[in-house]
């Protein structure tokens, strides 16, 4: 009954320490991989909500969000990128001013140190008239994203880039900061003029 | 002449502390994996009050003035289906058994797969079938947030069959707003009774 004692204690100990690194985020990913998606001593991090808006080369104003999360892995994103030394996350963007379409999925993936991404925008698949971000590259430094992407303009099934569009052939910047759904609302309104 | 003697054994196996230790840890794990389930992952699909996973019906209005009814019964899942929607940082996976009427010759079933965020204030549903025969005009992406008592979704038309997409019909270009309460199944066949 003594090693049956001493196992379960080891087994709780082994649990506690693997718990504590897992809710605390130390763990190896946040070393290694990934430190841009822990917030170790309250440091900034890239996979949270951002907002920002923007202006098209022909002159929409649109609102952007983007919610990131670290991709895990498990049986979806992989958790690193085919980029060496790259990690991805996952997320949903919302685009408002440009197009009509309530949220797309997005993926991504990032340098060690955040300063270098890219993201990738899904797309509704079949989308009401109107333009899409398509791939963002850009660099994040703690309370910014600042990122560019040239717009696709798609409806219903098809989708154009190029041609004599400026907006699908000249990129778009934006500027993101730390943000929330409601923050990106009320960009939305004031582009709206409602 | 006697042989040696038996040898004592002093501590057993330990068969039954090891079983109860992994039994104790299963336990827990569940509890916890429960528990996670209902504060974070999905609280949308427990309890006794408002819930995303149920049966909703409502009524498509197309921009060009056709009427029809979309009936959708959510369910959580967790195999099966596109790889992709299984599990996606931050997200859950749902599937729903859609069925269209009023904008198609006969009734249209389709099962759609995606997933909802922890307050399904994001929920996204996409069929992915082959082009089957038939006509008229079917959803096939739907995409908005659960409110409680109401699912509001925005969808695109697309044409059913191999028929083409038509640039200057605004049902297949503009989006549409469908507002789903709650329901049961005889709602949508007493709303598609008499309907195409």
């Amino acid at each position: 009954m003594t090693r049956a004692l001493t196992a379960l204690a080891i087994a709780v100990v082994i649990a506690t320490v693997v718990v504590t690194a897992i809710v605390t985020g130390y763990t190896p990913d946040s070393f290694v991989s990934a430190p841009w998606a822990y917030s170790h001593g309250g440091r900034p991090v890239l996979t949270r909500t951002w907002v920002g808006s923007f202006v098209t080369p022909a002159g929409r104003r649109g609102a952007l969000l983007l919610d990131l999360h670290r991709a895990t892995g498990y049986r979806g994103v992989a958790p690193v990128s085919r980029i060496h030394g790259w990690a991805t996350f996952t997320g949903i963007a919302r685009t408002c001013g440009v197009s009509d379409w309530p949220a797309e999925d997005i993926g991504g993936s990032a340098n060690r140190s955040g300063s270098r991404l890219t993201i990738g925008f899904e797309g509704p698949g079949v989308a009401p008239r109107g333009w899409y971000f398509d791939v963002m590259s850009g660099s994040w430094s703690g309370d910014t994203i600042r990122a560019a992407a040239t717009l696709e303009q798609r409806a219903g099934p098809t989708s154009t880039v190029g041609g004599p569009d400026r907006d699908t052939r000249d990129s778009t910047r934006v500027v993101l900061v730390p943000g929330s759904e409601a923050d990106y609302a009320a960009r939305c309104r004031e582009i709206s003029g409602r | 002449m006697t042989g040696p003697p038996a040898r004592r054994r002093s501590g057993g196996c330990g068969c039954v502390g090891t079983l109860v230790t992994i039994v104790l840890a299963i336990v827990g794990i569940g509890a916890a994996a429960w528990w996670y389930d209902i504060a974070i992952a999905a609280p949308w699909s427990h309890g006794d009050g408002p819930r995303l996973t149920r049966a909703w019906i409502g009524t498509v209005r197309t921009p060009s003035g056709k009427v029809g009814t979309l009936a959708l019964d959510v369910h959580r899942y967790a195999f099966g289906g596109p790889r992709r929607f299984v599990y996606q940082a931050g997200r859950v996976a749902i599937r729903a058994d859609a069925r269209l009427c009023g904008l198609t010759p006969s009734v249209d079933a389709v099962t759609m797969y995606g997933t909802a965020n922890q307050s399904a204030s994001d929920v996204s549903l996409r069929a992915r079938v082959p082009d089957r025969a038939g006509a008229g005009l079917t959803v096939r992406v739907l995409r908005g947030a659960w409110r409680g008592d109401t699912l509001e979704l925005a969808t695109v038309l697309v044409r059913a069959g191999h028929a083409p997409y038509r640039a200057d019909d605004p049902d297949e270009n503009e989006r549409i707003d469908i507002m789903l309460r709650p329901a049961d199944g005889a709602a949508f066949d007493a709303a598609c009774t008499g309907v195409p």
